[in-house]
């Protein structure tokens, strides 16, 4: 059954070699703007992208390896961007002590939300989500002494390890963190604990039978969603390097959410994949094109819903469908497919 | 009453269990227990509360009275009931579900991998995130030992495939590699036959004989397949709504009145 | 005292708005086991074309709205045939991302069709207020008052006398046992998305002279609606009604009686309400259910 593997192809399925090819080529870039081959926009978007990249992830351990939908990714992330302007700029902490703070609020915050997953089950919990990006959206257009209001928080390119970043070396640093990011989370998930919100997701009966404690796995699962949309938010204000209360609304959840399903549940590369989809094109290609800028919502809206109708799999999977056409691999399970007690509600 | 746990041989002791739906009692008043090494069965017809004693018994359901005492792994005698869902199967518990309840989109070595999710003990969420020595070790041992119960029930040739794509037949085989897993003391068994064929069947019931052997565990069945059931349980205990008929040999229990007025609805 | 009364009578408007809301929910919910979370946007959307009609083309009120009900009945049919038919063999996340993906479209298509500037929107009675028990109240709050209640009456004859009702409610209690039975459970569902659209094309017609319309004016009144169902349990129609009725007085009375409760209000109330949602997970009236393994 295993095919004997060559050193060329153990090489390049190495997992870890191919992310840190994948980060190279993102620390390139820089370069080619230099060159005159690339323009500067061109970067910025890229970074965003990147910002975007590591909270989406966060939101397919939830949605994908979890079967847990949020809707507020969007408010955590916001949160954390807030904070680390306000530790920074108002309280004038160093980057370090602020940005363990504004890591550590927002985690708390959606650990407390993760508790409420408890209870809410499965249709219950998008609502309650909801309703938590709602308040946190209240509070960043109200409370106008930590959000400065609609005039918007401002934040500075961080000193990290006595160096001052520019625009270029936070472009760096966020290629460097999305790059360690996607190692971990592969780590994280590739075994017993990827296993265990499996199970979660697919049998709560089965995960409880096989001993695995769904309280505690729900709640690790909602720790780590938050923390990545915090770095993400933390990562955001220092690099654009403002932030208003109307960037973290529904809108934005729904980008996560468009990006893991289009991309590709449980994939970290579909995660990426998704995140330019769903960014990057839209700024790169779609303001290009007349009239299709004002419609990247309508398009998103239809890109969801064909890809969940017909290709739950997301673009991650593109080659191995392929092979599967050719009759290499074996048959598929749609991932949201309904369970039996589902069907008649 | 003699107290049954003091003999060294009873491995679960089931005393007075009763549970109720609705005011509707699902098992009414029921004793039994198993001694270690034992294949027990548990028959009686259609909604004569079988499933329901076997969610008692892995804490699915809390039972509204009665007692429910196990020898655990460590030797120890626990009251079932005082424990949450999950920490049944430390104590040496594992089951099977009626309708098959795999990860249907997860491989079938992974799923079976599942079945040791608590073996991982001495690794924690760091030695995940960090890929340290200690999980590595850990992985590979269980990969191991997930192979072994594959091929133990001749499916470790499909442990690649997703087990949601394969036939139902495999999948219950699936679900019975997972319980071997955890290295329990009991196994408890729902409807395993349910929709296999005869010749499928027949298989099952050497696989039954073959894993009480080699994994050296006792094991409760619920059956309808009364073929299967006379032919490789021990003792079995048959109930009718809810309440024990009887209890006895496979022999005992062909020739008891009650079992065959509940089975043929002779009325009495 | 007559300061608290008129608090409740104005809540009595609001509790109409939101019990409109979630009732259109319930109802999808029921016959199609599809949390909506598009609902809302199916209203900012109708109420839009209302209000174009009447700007752009200076129909009268009346005339617009008729035509308004019209077009979220055939909204709501459509997204039912194009999308909702073809999601049915997906679990209750992916249906709930499938109407996500609904929500985007719509909010997506509304500056494009309707231009991107806010609508005004006249009340159905200008002007005019009279005295109960010593608190004035708009003759147009009273209509949105009895609005409410008609439709909820209507609804509920239609549900428990009607061929139509039975045939809504075997949908919601079984569906395949409908199916068996010869109940058209395809439209069913039809309609019971096409009448969801135009008890939101009303929600948004009474809610709108409060602020503007403009793309994101129902979305309070969504989430406040999504929770007032959860409140009621989410399985019952009475229940939904009630829960809109409670939470409307309840956000009156934090409005008024907390210091800056008009700025605050809000957040503390959804704040209260998933707390008291996390103490009782199945409302005030629902059942819990026991999954059987």
């Amino acid at each position: 059954m295993d095919r004997q593997l060559n050193t060329f192809q153990r090489i390049y399925k190495n997992p870890y070699l191919q992310f840190l090819i994948v980060g190279v080529l993102f620390a390139l870039l820089p370069t080619l703007r230099a060159a005159g081959m690339v323009k500067a926009g061109t970067v910025t978007v890229i970074g965003t992208t990147l910002i975007y990249t590591i909270a989406a992830l966060g939101l397919n351990i939830l949605l994908g390896y979890s079967g847990l939908i949020s809707l507020g990714t969007a408010g955590f992330m916001g949160l954390a961007a807030y904070c680390s302007a306000y530790f920074t700029e108002q309280l004038a902490l160093p980057f370090w002590q602020s940005l363990i703070l504004a890591l550590l609020i927002p985690t708390v915050l959606g650990v407390i939300v993760g508790l409420l997953s408890m209870r809410f089950v499965g249709i219950y919990l998008g609502i309650a989500t909801l309703a938590v990006g709602e308040i946190l959206s209240e509070i960043f257009r109200q409370w106008d002494a930590f959000t400065r209001g609609t005039s918007g928080a401002r934040a500075k390119y961080p000193k990290i390890f006595g160096m001052q970043l520019d625009q270029t070396g936070m472009y760096y640093l966020i290629v460097i963190i999305t790059i360690i990011v996607f190692i971990l989370v592969y780590q994280l998930l590739k075994g017993r604990l990827g296993r265990a919100l499996n199970a979660m997701r697919g049998s709560e009966a089965a995960a409880m039978a096989m001993g695995i404690s769904v309280y505690k796995y729900r709640l690790i699962a909602f720790g780590a969603a938050t923390l990545l949309a915090s770095l993400a938010g933390v990562l955001y204000v220092h690099y654009i390097r403002i932030s208003y209360p109307t960037i973290w609304g529904l809108p934005l959840s729904l980008d996560f959410l468009a990006i893991i399903v289009i991309g590709g549940l449980r994939s970290i590369y579909g995660t990426l994949v998704g995140s330019f989809v769903i960014f990057a094109m839209s700024e790169l290609v779609l303001k290009q094109i007349p009239y299709m800028e004002n419609y990247s919502l309508v398009l998103k809206g239809v890109l969801i819903i064909i890809f969940i109708l017909f290709y739950p799999y997301g673009l991650a999977h593109v080659v191995s469908d392929l092979r599967m056409r050719l009759g290499r691999r074996k048959t598929k399970v749609h991932p949201l497919a309904a369970k039996e007690e589902d069907i008649d509600g | 009453m003699a107290d049954l746990m003091k003999h060294e041989a009873t491995l679960l002791d089931i005393k007075n269990l009763s549970i109720a739906f609705g005011g509707l009692k699902a098992v009414d008043d029921l004793s039994f227990s198993i001694n270690q090494g034992e294949i027990y069965g548990l028959i009686g017809p259609n909604g004569a509360g079988k499933t329901t004693v076997f969610n008692c018994i892995t804490q699915f359901y809390k039972p509204d009275q009665g007692e429910l005492r196990f020898r655990n792994k460590k030797g120890d005698i626990v009251s079932l009931t005082s424990l949450p869902t999950y920490r049944v199967l430390e104590q040496g518990i594992v089951r099977t579900f009626q309708n098959v309840e795999l990860i249907r989109e997860l491989s079938i070595l992974d799923n079976v991998l599942i079945g040791a999710h608590i073996d991982y003990e001495k690794t924690t969420v760091l030695d995940e995130l960090f890929n340290t020595g200690r999980r590595r070790r850990e992985e590979k041992k269980q990969i191991e030992a997930a192979r072994r119960a594959l091929q133990f029930l001749g499916i470790d040739h499909y442990r690649l495939f997703p087990a949601g794509s394969q036939p139902y037949g495999i999948q219950k085989k699936v679900e019975l590699a997972r319980t071997l897993m955890s290295d329990p003391k009991l196994i408890i068994l729902d409807e395993p036959a349910a929709g296999l064929d005869e010749r499928e069947t027949v298989e099952l019931a050497d696989e039954i004989l073959r894993i009480r052997k080699e994994y050296d565990t006792t094991i409760l069945l619920v059956e309808h397949d009364m073929q299967l059931v006379m032919k490789i349980c021990d003792r079995i205990s048959a109930i009718n709504f809810g309440r024990l008929l009887a209890t006895g040999t496979a022999a005992e229990i062909r020739a008891d009145q009650k079992v065959q007025e509940a089975y043929l609805g002779v009325d009495a | 005292m007559s300061e608290f009364f008129g608090i409740i009578l104005r809540s009595l408007e609001y509790g109409s708005i939101y019990a409109l809301a979630s009732l259109s929910i319930i109802l999808v919910f029921r016959t199609s086991f599809t949390t909506n979370f598009a609902q809302g946007m199916i209203a900012m959307f109708s109420t839009y074309f209302v209000a174009t009609l009447i700007h752009k083309s200076g129909l009268p009120l009346g005339v617009a709205f008729v035509l308004g009900l019209i077009f979220a009945l055939l909204l709501g049919f459509l997204i039912d045939i194009i999308v909702i038919r073809r999601a049915a063999k997906l679990s209750p996340v992916g249906k709930q991302i499938i109407t996500l993906g609904v929500l985007s479209i719509i909010l997506g298509l509304t500056p494009n069709i309707f231009g991107v500037y806010d609508l005004n929107m006249p009340k159905f009675i200008p002007q005019g207020d009279m005295k109960i028990a010593g608190t004035s109240i708009s003759y147009n709050a009273l209509l949105n008052i009895g609005l409410g209640l008609l439709v909820m009456l209507t609804l509920y004859y239609v549900l428990h006398r009607t061929k139509a009702g039975l045939a809504i409610r075997t949908t919601a209690e079984n569906a395949p046992v409908a199916r068996l039975m010869g109940v058209s459970t395809k439209l069913v569902t039809m309609f019971a998305w096409g009448v969801a659209g135009c008890l939101s094309l009303l929600a948004g017609m009474m809610a709108s002279p409060f602020s503007q319309v403009s793309t994101t004016f129902m979305n309070d009144i969504q989430i406040t609606a999504f929770l007032a169902c959860l409140l009621g349990g989410f399985t019952t129609f009475f229940g939904a009604v009630a829960g809109s009725y409670i939470i409307a007085i309840a956000s009156n009375l934090l409005q008024v009686y907390l210091p800056q409760g008009t700025v605050w209000g809000k957040p503390i109330l959804y704040i209260l309400l998933i707390g008291f949602l996390f103490l009782k997970p199945f409302g005030l009236f629902g059942k819990r259910y026991v999954k059987k393994v």
